[in-house]
């Protein structure tokens, strides 16, 4: 079974799929933050059906690192949700192109009574999203800013 | 939307939800008459087989299976399968059995996903899975029990619930101990059991009057429920070695789309997934498996569409029974052999993901690397069809308002399960009466 260890830590997973363009963001950041950031949280990569995140999210502070779409179609920005009741709130945000998308999943999670402790969300607009396709320059340029959101995160959560 | 008159009426539907991917479907009556009909999936240039050129043949099933999130095994099986047809190499009797194990795994989760959470909605009437959850609780988290024991199957054989990376051309990096199995064992009797009781609630459910005579099309095997190997039969003639694939399934680019239809002998509409593979292979599902769907009244020779509901629920339950069955066959393999060495050639494949048959068609060099590489995807197959259903369904329930039809077309798509998201985003839906 897929489980993750160490429930003092946050749990910053990425979604989306390296090879679909724009999607591979949240894998990308995943990569990037096991490079250089070990050990201060564990890290997690779910490229189809957030579903099968339920399980490993119950209870835990959890950042969510995705691509998004949204009506303004301005490709590269960044997009930050703050709790569990502002993402079921929120209603400019496409989160992802699975099946069931990331706030339907938290909803299902809060009925089913498995919610995580906490929710931080980082988005950022993609505009490419074919199959084969590489990420484009302006989403692959704002991957350093969201490691960085994400560590100054998990620090502040630290603190507090 | 835009105003009735008096005998036109134009429909928008702009964002289907719970279907993987994006695309638009786009109707005009007039006169309660279609007019026109345009299905457009956005499928972009196929990149993907691009990509594939010049890489090994061993990286196939580890590349593939990211085409989808969600038949990641489906990619991986079709994959492999052609490669070690090129290469003359049979795989032993306890790795057939493995990867027929792997592949229940994945039609367990996708089919719960789908019938709960994604298309149980719509015969409730409710809008999305947490609305219907709120009345359903219960269903929802046996549903997610259910799937979670196709994702731990997943996980025991490909080494991660997603995209798994334990197979190989030839079998599998590491094979699991007997004992591994042994948790999973007692996971799938719960699971089967949720299967069965979901399978007969569902069949309560009311299902649109809508039949037609499809031409039905699956792989076909003769002593077992068609996965990953079989002829392509059809309940109109079709009879052939999938060999044959490519003369007698062709691709059609619509003038208002980058996707492609594919069509049987130019000319005849194709109905691939678990309907189809229901209807031709009754005989091969497992006693208890025939036996519940006698109860529930689904006869192998159902026209609806929308009961592939009950379908996918069957598929469920009996692959619950079959992995139990190959769990309690198998012993571990002290030495196998699942090395193989590459030769020049070219070589067609066809499983059946969840939502119906993968054509996979590659051809390597002495040393491996992958000249070309065509894949058709299960939603390619179903494109024409799905778009027909519409056409017929919106001529149907032409007397319906605008949003009940839109809701009625919404679950017409998802009769298909279509994974869209192979190809290209969200479905987008626009319905115009003028």
């Amino acid at each position: 079974m897929r489980s993750i260890g160490n429930k003092s830590i946050p749990l910053v997973i990425g979604l989306g799929n390296i090879y679909r363009g724009d999607d591979g963001l949240g894998i990308l950041v995943i990569n990037a933050l096991r490079s250089n950031h070990p050990g201060i949280a564990d890290y997690l990569t779910e490229e189809g059906d957030a579903t099968r995140l339920i399980d490993l999210w119950e209870g835990r502070d959890v950042i969510v690192i995705d691509a998004v779409k949204t009506s303004r179609q301005q490709s590269g920005r960044i997009h930050q949700i703050n709790s569990i009741e502002e993402l079921s709130g929120n209603t400019e945000i496409q989160f992802s192109t699975h099946s069931i998308d990331l706030s339907e999943v938290i909803g299902l999670s809060t009925l089913i009574e498995k919610p995580p402790g906490s929710l931080f969300f980082i988005g950022v607009e993609g505009s490419v999203w074919e199959m084969g396709a590489i990420i484009s320059d302006k989403v692959k340029s704002q991957i350093p800013e969201v490691v960085e959101m994400t560590i100054s995160h998990i620090r502040n959560s630290q603190k507090s | 939307m835009k105003p009735l008159s008096d005998n036109n009426r134009i429909i928008k539907f702009d964002y289907i939800a719970r279907v993987e991917g994006e695309g638009s479907f786009y109707v005009k009556l007039k006169d309660d008459k279609v007019k026109e009909s345009r299905l457009k999936i956005f499928e972009p240039p196929r990149f993907f087989e691009g990509f594939l050129q010049g890489r090994s043949f061993r990286e196939v099933p580890d590349i593939t299976a990211r085409i989808c999130g969600i038949c990641p095994v489906a990619y991986q099986m079709s994959s492999v399968h052609a490669m070690e047809k090129i290469c003359g190499y049979q795989a032993s009797p306890v790795i057939r059995s493995l990867r027929r194990l792997l592949y229940c795994g994945e039609w367990i989760e996708s089919h719960a996903l789908h019938t709960f959470m994604l298309h149980a909605p719509d015969f409730l009437g409710y809008p999305d899975a947490i609305t219907m959850a709120k009345d359903h609780k219960e269903w929802v988290q046996k549903a997610l029990i259910l799937k979670k024991t196709g994702n731990d199957i997943v996980n025991i054989l490909g080494g991660r619930e997603i995209h798994p990376i334990n197979v190989k051309v030839g079998g599998f990096y590491r094979y699991p101990q007997k004992s591994d199995f042994e948790e999973l064992r007692t996971r799938l009797k719960t699971a089967q059991e949720i299967a069965y009781d979901a399978t007969k609630w569902m069949s309560g459910l009311e299902f649109p009057d809508f039949e037609y005579d499809y031409e039905f099309v699956a792989m076909s095997h003769p002593s077992e429920y068609p996965m990953n190997e079989g002829r392509l039969i059809s309940n109109k003639g079709l009879d052939i070695d999938v060999r044959e694939y490519e003369k007698h399934f062709t691709e059609e680019h619509m003038y208002y789309s980058t996707t492609l239809h594919t069509l049987l002998d130019k000319v005849r509409v194709i109905f691939t997934g678990p309907l189809a593979r229901f209807n031709l292979n009754f005989e091969q599902l497992s006693k208890d498996s025939k036996k519940l769907a006698r109860e529930i009244k689904l006869s192998p020779n159902c026209k609806n569409p929308f009961k592939s509901l009950l379908v996918r629920m069957v598929e469920t339950f009996y692959a619950c029974g079959e992995a139990i069955d190959i769990i309690d066959k198998y012993k571990y393999p002290e030495k196998i052999e699942d090395h193989v060495e590459p030769k020049s050639g070219k070589a067609e494949a066809v499983t059946e993901a969840p939502r119906g048959i993968l054509f996979h068609r590659y051809e390597i060099d002495k040393k491996g690397i992958i000249k070309n590489a065509r894949i058709v995807a299960p939603t390619s197959h179903n494109q024409r069809i799905i778009e027909s259903d519409l056409r017929r369904l919106v001529e149907k329930f032409h007397h319906l308002n605008d949003q009940l039809l839109t809701e009625r077309c919404e679950q017409s798509v998802r009769n298909y399960d279509p994974c869209i998201s192979c190809s290209t985003h969200f479905l987008k839906v626009e319905i115009d009466r003028e």
